[in-house]
This record gives C-alpha cells, structure tokens and sequence, in this order.
C-alpha cells in the first residue's frame, strides 16, 4: 500500500523542469524540425545523441516515444587523442583510428532511427572523418535520419554542447573539452562524405552553422 | 571497466586503500545518518567491498563496492558519491551519485547526480540527470505496467518480472 502512494505521490509531482540558464543562446534547427517527423513514424525509435547527456534531450525525446542512446564520442575523441604519446612519430596516428572507433557505437547495423551528431565530423581528424560516416551509416536503419552540424567560420568557433530544449529549438552550452576544428568541410565534401545517403538537406544559419539533414 | 569519467581523474577506491575493513561497516542507518533518504535502511561502507546477489527490501546505501545483481523491488537504492557498483539493479527507485557499470530498472524514479557515472541501459518510469552526469548507454521511460518491445542490446536481458512469477518459475 505504501509502495502505491509514493507511487501516486510521485506522479501527482510536478515534473522536473529544464532549468533556463541565463544568456545561454539558443538556435532555430530546421533540421531538427526535420527528424521529428521521422522518429515519430516508427512505434518506439531508437535515436542515438554523440554529444553529452542533457535531462532536456532526454525528456523531448521519451516524450515523443522514443528510446535515446546517449554516446559521447566527444569525450572519446578527447580521450583517444589525448592518449597520443607526443613522442610517437606522425605514423603513430594510424592507431587514432583503432583507439577510437573501436569501442564507440557498438551496435548492431540498423540499430537507429535517428543519429545526433552535431558538430562532431567538425573536430575528428581526417583518418576518422570516412570511417564515422561510414559507420553512422551502417547504423542507420533504412528511411531512419540524421542530423550534423558544420561550422561555415571556424576561427570564430568555440566549443559547444547542443541540447534539444523543444522541437526545432537546440541551446548551445560553451563546453570544456579543448576540441579544436579541424577544417571547413566544402559542400562538395559532404555530397562525398555521405554519397551513400539517398536524401540530403542543408540549412544555413545566421550564425554560420550549417545543418545538414540525411536520409539513408 | 571501473574509470571514472573520461575527462576526469580516476575515483578513489577506499576498499583498496583500507582492505582490513570489518562487517560493522555494513550497519543500519537511523542511528549515524539522521533524516533524509538515508535515514533507514542499510548502508554498505566505503572500506567494503562486496561481490554477490542481494535481495531484500529495505532502503540501501552503497559507498563502497558492489559488485553482482541488486534487487530491492519496493526500496531505493542510494549509490553514494564514493560508491562502485558493478551491477544490474532493480529498485523502486534508484538515485546514482558515484559509479555504476550495469543496467538499472527503477519502477518509480531514477536520478543520476552530477557527480555520478553511469554505463549501462536505464529503464524507468521517471528520469532525472543532473548537468554534468556521464552518462553512456539507452534510457527508456516505462510506465508502471507497461511493458514495451525494446530493440538492441539490453532490451531482452532486463525484464521487470512479478515476485511471484518469478518465485513460481524457480
């Protein structure tokens, strides 16, 4: 009986609430607005965040039905450059690819509706760019979206985390990895990067960000 | 298996660094804790490290290791800041502030802290992760009686089962 009322109890409580942080910038994201609708075409969808855990992420999406992953392959990334010995040779690097991926998105193929990714492609070095996007790919399952951001100016770019406060609206929050950017990628490079994708979107902001939007 | 955030330090393990502690440790809480969520119950210390099945229903404070399954159906489970669980949980509601590897199944509420680390796959009715948790793995929001068809990894191997299903099977 007890075990009843606290559960009544707790859900007669109000839920818990994103707090607003004071001048923390917010941003339209049509291609947010885009994968909406795809996850909300499958009973229960699987939608992976590559960024940090946020409560405001989660609770947009397990209120729309669906089931979040959370990765943070930021942090990986981080963590797997940061194992680089400054000593090692430029060679050296060829492991990057192996102390990366090797244990990040472990899944079985097809195992997404949707993929955050955000700025992440931004900051990978170039031995990693072809085989994320590869695997971000193979995750996906068919009709199932993506969603990554690049950044048009780099050397105005500061390190964010991005999360989902409402449908179509994303915060960005300065993060505290020294993540630098590695290159602009041209339009050109990600109609290559993601030539395996039947659909593609970009929207360009006013603050230099582009989204791009991917149907597998 | 047991690192603590990526981008932080590695958590300290007082079971190692005391490994002489005693069974005192593990002692009820009203006479040392005062109110508050830990105000009755049990609490596993900071010296201890324990590795095996625990079933009960009493509140339970962990702040030391654990390492097996934990199935408090109608108590809560407290992970303290120090504490290590290596462990698949069932609660009624789980709060985590340090480490825990393994997949948690709370039937009311589920809170990780700031300061707390969790790998594994969450299942609960309600959900609450403070800014500044890590946090890997797949959270999915089940109402009490609901039983969803989950896909991957997780879904299959951590079932809510009825205490006299379960008994009956056995």
């Amino acid at each position: 009986m007890g075990s009843v009322l606290r559960t009544l109890q707790s859900w007669f409580q109000p839920p818990a609430q994103e707090v607003a942080v004071p001048g923390v910038p917010r941003r339209a994201s049509l291609g947010l607005q885009q994968l909406v609708p795809v996850l909300r075409e499958s009973e229960h969808a699987g939608v992976v965040d590559l960024g940090c855990v946020w409560q405001s992420t989660v609770s947009f999406f397990t209120g729309i039905g669906c089931k979040i992953y959370t990765e943070d392959l930021f942090a990986a990334l981080q963590q797997a450059l940061a194992e680089k010995k400054p000593e090692a040779p430029p060679l050296a690097r060829v492991g990057l690819e192996q102390r990366f991926l090797a244990s990040a998105l472990q899944y079985p193929e097809g195992s997404f509706r949707g993929i955050l990714v955000w700025d992440l492609f931004d900051y990978l070095p170039q031995e990693l760019v072809g085989p994320l996007a590869a695997r971000l790919h193979r995750l996906l399952e068919p009709g199932g979206a993506l969603l990554a951001l690049f950044h048009n100016r780099p050397e105005k770019v500061q390190f964010n985390r991005y999360r989902v406060v409402e449908a179509g609206t994303l915060e960005l929050l300065p993060g505290s990895l020294p993540l630098q950017v590695q290159r602009t990628f041209s339009n050109r490079a990600l109609l290559d990067l993601f030539a395996p994708f039947s659909t593609s979107r970009t929207f360009v902001g006013r603050d230099n960000l582009r989204e791009l939007f991917l149907v597998k | 298996m047991w690192g603590g955030k990526k981008d932080e330090g590695t958590v300290p393990n007082p079971a190692r660094e005391n490994p002489t502690a005693t069974a005192r440790d593990l002692r009820p809480l009203g006479s040392t804790m005062g109110a508050g969520p830990r105000s009755s119950g049990a609490r596993l210390g900071r010296s201890l490290s324990v590795k095996g099945e625990l079933v009960g229903n009493e509140e339970l404070v962990i702040d030391g290791e654990f390492e097996g399954s934990i199935e408090l159906n109608e108590s809560s489970l407290t992970v303290g800041p120090q504490g290590r669980v290596q462990a698949d949980v069932r609660a009624r509601e789980i709060v985590v502030e340090g480490t825990v590897r393994g997949n948690l199944c709370a039937a009311d509420r589920l809170q990780i802290s700031k300061s707390g680390n969790v790998v594994g796959d969450l299942v609960a009715a309600r959900i609450v992760i403070e800014d500044g948790a890590y946090f890997k793995g797949s959270i999915d929001i089940q109402k009490p009686g609901e039983q969803k068809k989950t896909k991957g990894e997780g879904g299959e191997s951590f079932r809510i089962t009825p205490v006299a299903a379960k008994e009956k099977t056995q």
